[in-house]
């Protein structure tokens, strides 16, 4: 009788142990959130609208266009994306290889001096092998590089990779560079996906918050496609990250996040709906992106293909898409003065029949709006141009 | 002599698993398709191998198929939410604390107070992510992964089928059969 009661007593004191361990160990987390995290990386900060801090002078229009690539037979080149690297450099990264999904693809890399107007060779920022050694993964192909500078000028690089399979198939790696751009750490893999970290791709770079972290807005197009928005904080020794979706409404990817200043944030999204006649859509947010209005169709129309939309410093925003239903046949610059209720066409930058402009980057350094596009899927096109510019093409048309 | 051929075949499936014949293991090969093998994979895989290694099965069938049940369950609810098939996406909770970690801790607790062996797993979860032992940093992937809905369900099959014979008084004493 003793003896049962000295086992039913140790009995329940090792469960009551391992109660309180468990609870200690949930502490953790608890703990991490409500007074670790909460300080380092979540605060409620500003979103830093991108206009570098400075505001522009009364300068003439400035307009000028150029190739960031030579044309070489036989190399398909796609995806551009640009960011500021340093006192008036702009630079610019795409990919490029015999085809698109092709073993030989590589992110190549340029940069172009304000100064000169000159583009320098390019140059391979990662190929596939170095990837795969970097990664130590197998990689079957490399896709859509994303440059971003953070509000500590660290240069991020963003792009995607597949083991196995199409895009949808793709995750997301990393590398940073604190040189502008001249030498860069090695790949690392983000873990954003429950199911095989299937599928997450990026197009477009984020909007800065303070103590280096950023918002990155990345898509999901593993049977139902979705805008999702990850939070990148870098400022422990491991980057933290979480990853969060903007809506599962519709066909949304691509999101292009435009700051409005506070925590105001408005979102233009690429439509993947099978509609013959669909338009850009576009969702707002007043919370910092954690929640979202559903989205909307604006009137711009949509031939589901990349697009790029900034702010300007009267509010205006400013847009370089395919203004068609079917077709990447036309480059169109547009602008809205109304928070995107009605819009303008400024100037058809791009017009050919049978071929394709697509793909558009934008960024803004201390004098231009700097874009770059694809051009007939052969070269990557630059275009400069000033406020000045703009505002003659709002005055006095195309 | 058998002491040593099972020495020779530990030697050389660890060989073969982690030995870069093309620059890359084949460890690596299996990390690209399944980045993340939860702490869950990794207790289902020690329960099976000590099945096959020791004559008493560390657990039983019943806990064996209720651990596959689990994982079939929770991995399904998770995939489908975060899929886009639900409206509401779970995972974005499991980065940091939520009320998914109460219903952990809750879970946790049941299983410690009714003596369950699964109960060790649930506590490595937990453990697991704090020191965070995985290259994910959401305690859902610590839970489980794509790897281990597929084993799961091959483990439900299996033990569905084989139902009968498992829990005859020959062959219940073993959760998988003895080789």
């Amino acid at each position: 009788m003793a003896e049962n009661l000295m086992v039913r007593a140790k009995s329940n004191i090792a469960k009551i142990t391992g109660i309180i361990i468990v609870i200690l160990l949930y502490m953790a987390p608890f703990l991490d959130k409500y007074y670790y995290l909460k300080d380092v990386c979540l605060n409620k900060s500003s979103l830093e609208i991108n206009n570098n801090g400075e505001k522009w002078g009364d300068e003439p229009p400035y307009y000028v266009e150029n190739f960031v690539n030579p044309s070489k037979p036989g190399v398909m080149c796609h995806s551009s994306s640009i960011v500021m690297a340093g006192e008036q450099k702009i630079l610019c990264t795409w990919y490029a290889g015999s085809r698109e999904g092709a073993g030989d693809v590589a992110i190549y890399r340029a940069v172009y001096q304000e100064a000169t107007g000159n583009w320098s060779e390019p140059q391979v920022l990662v190929d596939r092998r170095q990837c795969s050694t970097e990664l130590r993964r197998h990689v079957r192909k490399l896709g859509n590089p994303v440059v971003a500078k953070d509000s500590r000028n660290r240069l991020w690089l963003f792009y995607s990779s597949t083991a196995f399979g199409g895009w949808s198939a793709a995750s997301l790696n990393f590398k940073v560079s604190r040189d502008d751009g001249k030498t860069w750490s090695a790949s690392k893999k983000l873990i954003l996906s429950p199911f095989f970290n299937l599928s997450t791709n990026v197009k477009h770079p984020g909007v800065n918050l303070q103590e280096g972290s950023f918002l990155l807005p990345v898509y999901h197009e593993f049977i139902n496609h979705f805008p999702q928005l990850l939070l990148f904080c870098p400022e422990t020794a491991e980057p933290r990250y979480e990853i969060r979706s903007i809506t599962q409404a519709g066909r949304a990817i691509q999101p292009v996040l435009v700051p409005q200043g506070g925590e105001n944030l408005t979102a233009f999204f690429r439509n993947t709906a099978r509609q013959k006649e669909k338009y850009i859509l576009m969702a707002q947010s007043n919370d910092m992106g954690a929640t979202w209005s559903p989205p909307m169709s604006t009137s711009l129309p949509h031939p589901n293909s990349g697009l790029v939309m900034v702010r300007m410093d009267d509010g205006a925003y400013l847009g370089v898409i395919n203004y068609s239903f079917s077709h990447r046949e036309n480059l169109t610059l547009v602008m809205s003065r109304d928070a995107g209720k009605t819009w303008d066409i400024l100037k058809v930058l791009e017009q050919g029949e049978g071929k394709e402009y697509s793909y558009p980057a934008i960024t803004r350094s201390h004098r231009y709006y700097h874009v770059t596009y694809t051009y007939e899927r052969e070269r990557i096109k630059h275009l400069a141009f000033n406020e000045a510019w703009l505002k003659r093409l709002r005055d006095h048309g195309n | 002599m058998k002491t040593y051929y099972k020495l020779a075949v530990f030697l050389f499936s660890a060989f073969i698993t982690f030995y870069p014949f093309t620059g890359l293991s084949l460890a690596d090969y299996l990390l690209s398709l399944n980045p993340n093998f939860s702490i869950g994979s990794l207790a289902l895989f020690i329960i099976l191998l000590s099945n096959q290694l020791s004559r008493r099965p560390m657990v039983s069938n019943r806990h064996l198929g209720e651990f596959s049940l689990w994982n079939v369950t929770f991995s399904l609810f998770l995939y489908l939410s975060y899929l886009g098939f639900i409206t509401h996406d779970i995972y974005p909770l499991g980065y940091t604390f939520s009320i998914w970690f109460l219903v952990m801790a809750f879970i946790t607790i049941i299983l410690i107070w009714r003596g369950h062996p699964l109960s060790y797993v649930f506590i490595a979860y937990i453990a697991a992510f704090n020191l965070k032992l995985l290259p994910s940093l959401n305690f859902f992937d610590y839970i489980t992964d794509g790897f281990l809905l597929v084993i799961s369900l091959g483990m439900l099959g299996y033990l569905s089928i084989n139902y009968r014979q498992l829990n005859s008084p020959s062959g219940g004493a073993a959760a998988m059969p003895v080789k």
